[in-house]
């Protein structure tokens, strides 16, 4: 009896492992950091039902890395290491509806955004959101070491109606400014973009009391990494 | 020793179910979309034009990820066969819909001895979407419903659809009541300095499925099952 239930236990545990297991890197052109279906958004007065944010509301994200691309492929989410994105600081300037009843966009100024080194797992998935407030959001998000961070510009989300579904985008513009890896990817701007689902579930992918589900990616940005230097630093290296 | 084979199968089944009941997602990808065909390349998506995207599956959700190895296969994703059914302009919006019956697929090409997805630029091409549809095609299904809208100030859209699963040897991971869905994408369009030449957009997307439905019931109605 012993035994079968040893295999039970191992049974269980290999299901659990299999559910819940990360994929490796799929890297495509020019992305570095991919998050997916463990993304949420939040903000603090937004109506779901009319896709509404209201203006000087804050909105924040936060999720969980799938994977890193170059120049942070070294970066890899493991049994017991996650990475965890933090986006927040994002001030509202109020939903427009330039195409009645269709097309609703929402512009968003500032913006800075932190990836967490975090050790055990404990953020939350998209299976095990909880409904906010929670003390876990954005705290397990936010609880290891930041290995990159830096701020947005131009954020901007637009969400399209169609029958009785919607679906939707956000793009922005970031560059880094900090975190333990900042000098492997430098201070260029490149877009950080994605999918924004804005249809609450059962029938979307919002969970209740979020307003929307991003998926999407940082891009490499396009400049090389530079350091500050002087001419007689130059002029050291070549004597 | 009966019960102990139906303590273990109960065990696993226990530990299976959850995974699969959680979570809609069914997978994400990234990619470029283009037009073709293009008769009027002046106009974005003139009637009749189509929408094709190639890339690659990036993430996918506990229905798939028993089934999925990167280390073995690269996953590549091409949308296709939606043609420009209307098209409506409102100021720098441009809202498009498209024909039913377009076609979403996921494949599998090996590492070793399969083709890399290559983009290439101006599309279709050489390299595409030929080597993106070069493996072993894994799960297929309907797009309807499929409207596009792109707001030209900001270079920034989206697109939907309904996506029925409908084919693929990995149509049997998805329970039937689970293959009605949508896809949806975000789109990036220039200045963006990662878009080959040729392609529209950079392509940011999910396929859903839906909920395994459920009843609210009672340990009676559940124990006269069992009777």
């Amino acid at each position: 009896m012993k035994k079968s239930f040893g295999v039970a236990v191992a049974l269980t545990l290999l299901a659990g492992g299999i559910a819940s297991n990360a994929m490796a890197a799929n890297c495509d052109s020019g992305e570095m950091i991919r998050f997916a279906q463990n993304g949420f958004a939040y903000e603090t007065n937004y109506n779901i039902s009319t896709y509404t944010s209201t203006v000087g509301s804050q909105l924040s994200i936060v999720g969980i890395v799938d994977y890193f691309c170059t120049p942070l492929a070294s970066l890899v989410p493991d049994a017991t290491k996650e990475y965890t994105l933090y986006v927040t600081g994002l001030t509202s300037q109020g939903t427009q509806n330039p195409v009645p009843g269709i097309v609703y966009t929402c512009a968003y100024t500032g913006g800075t955004w932190e990836i967490h080194e975090g050790s055990p797992k404990n953020a939350p998935t998209a299976a095990s959101m909880p409904p906010l407030p929670d003390p876990t959001v954005p705290a397990n998000f936010i609880d290891g070491p930041i290995v990159l961070s830096g701020t947005l510009a131009n954020f901007s989300t637009q969400i399209t109606k169609s029958g009785t579904s919607a679906s939707g985008s956000f793009r922005a513009d970031y560059v880094a400014t900090g975190g333990t890896y900042f000098s492997q990817v430098g201070g260029g701007q490149a877009l950080f973009q994605g999918v924004w689902c804005p249809t609450p579930k059962p029938s979307g992918c919002v969970p209740a009391t979020y307003s929307a589900h991003p998926d999407g990616k940082w891009d490499v940005p396009p400049t090389t990494p530079t350091l500050p230097s002087t001419w007689g630093t130059v002029k050291m290296l070549y004597r | 020793m009966k019960r102990k084979a139906l303590l273990l199968v109960f065990t696993a089944v226990l530990a299976l179910a959850p995974a699969a009941r959680a979570n809609e997602f069914l997978l994400g990808f990234t990619g470029f979309d283009y037009q073709f065909p293009n008769a009027n390349p002046s106009v974005y998506y003139d009637l009749g034009e189509g929408y094709n995207l190639v890339g690659f599956v990036t993430s996918v959700g506990p229905l798939l990820d028993p089934y999925v190895d990167t280390s073995v296969n690269e996953y590549t994703i091409n949308i296709t066969n939606l043609f420009a059914t209307n098209r409506t302009a409102f100021g720098s919006f441009l809202v498009v819909d498209f024909s039913n019956n377009g076609r979403g697929t996921y494949y599998a090409d090996p590492l070793s001895g399969g083709t890399p997805g290559t983009y290439g630029i101006n599309p279709p091409n050489a390299t595409s979407p030929s080597t993106f549809t070069d493996g072993s095609m894994r799960l297929t299904g309907d797009i309807d419903g499929f409207r596009l809208t792109f707001d030209f100030s900001t270079n920034q859209g989206n697109f939907s659809g309904t996506m029925t699963q409908d084919g693929g040897p990995d149509l049997i991971y998805i329970p039937p009541g689970q293959r009605g869905g949508w896809t949806l994408g975000g789109l990036a369009g220039r200045p963006n300095g990662t878009i080959p030449n040729g392609y529209d957009n950079q392509v940011s997307g999910e396929c859903q499925v839906l909920e395994t439905p459920t009843t609210h019931t009672s340990w009676g109605a559940v124990k006269s099952l069992y009777r």
